[in-house]
């Protein structure tokens, strides 16, 4: 598992790195789902797999919403959206995030051919009491907040 | 986590929010300093998770819980004031929110 580790935490430093210097917001947002990816199988290779599956769907899930949130920036100007639509499908926008992608599926599947029973192990996480619901309803009170406050600061606009 | 040194967890931690804060400070366009952030607070949750794993508390877990939805809440609301600084300035670089007051 310690193979597992330093070559996730190497691809996620990389991936860090590329997100900062690189100009393309699109591919900034490509390298930073590679580092939150990398960031699961460290935790994996910890033997954490709730936060794992916990950093996958919601991370994963909110960076690919900012994806089609930029996009619905770019939109904002037909031309330059054209422009930056064409510019993003070019080779060396996507090849870094796939290597790095590929890397990351070939060190799951070395941590997988090690995994001792992790249905055990997922079930030996925190137990819902009853401050873990409390903490799960705080949690979905301030989403649904900022998701209206976001709502909210996004048509203020167009109202008369 | 027996074999991994939890010495090695924390460096890695270390140099992730270090690369998320030189982004932070280098970059001026607003989405870059979001996604910073959301480098510094991977750290953070790489933290308590190892803390968690470490010491074998769940309460670090659910403080990662909770570290997940804010970093969720606020790459949704800074998206959104991008939006509203794209709309009234034309413009996405954080000099151009300059005009906010209060």
């Amino acid at each position: 598992m310690s193979l597992v580790f330093y070559g996730a935490a190497v691809v996620a430093l990389l991936a860090a790195t590329l997100l900062i210097f690189t100009r393309h917001v699109l591919r900034a947002s490509l390298y930073a789902l590679v580092m939150l990816l990398a960031s699961a199988l460290v935790y994996i290779s910890l033997q954490a797999y709730l936060p794992a599956l916990l950093q996958t769907v919601v991370f994963g899930g909110v960076v690919l919403g900012a994806f089609i949130a930029v996009v619905r920036l770019r939109g904002l100007s037909r031309d330059r959206y054209r422009r930056q639509e064409a510019r993003s499908l070019q080779f060396v926008d996507w090849i870094g995030p796939v290597i790095f992608s590929v890397i990351l599926t070939a060190l799951l599947l070395w941590a997988l051919s090690f995994a001792s029973t992790p249905s055990q192990a997922v079930f030996s996480e925190p137990s819902l009491t009853v401050p873990g619901l409390l903490m799960l309803l705080l949690v979905s009170i301030l989403l649904v907040t900022a998701v209206l406050g976001a709502r909210q600061l996004i048509g203020s606009r167009g109202k008369p | 986590m027996a074999q991994i040194p939890l010495e090695h967890v924390l460096g890695l931690a270390f140099l992730l929010f270090g690369i998320g804060l030189l982004g932070m400070l280098v970059r001026r366009q607003v989405l870059f300093t979001l996604l910073s952030l959301e480098v510094m607070l991977n750290a953070t949750g790489l933290m308590f998770v190892a803390a968690s794993q470490r010491w074998s508390s769940p309460e670090a877990t659910l403080m990662f819980v909770l570290l997940l939805t804010f970093a969720a809440v606020q790459l949704i609301l800074g998206t959104a004031l991008a939006i509203v600084l794209i709309q009234r300035r034309r413009s996405l670089t954080l000099l151009s929110a300059a005009w906010l007051k209060g």
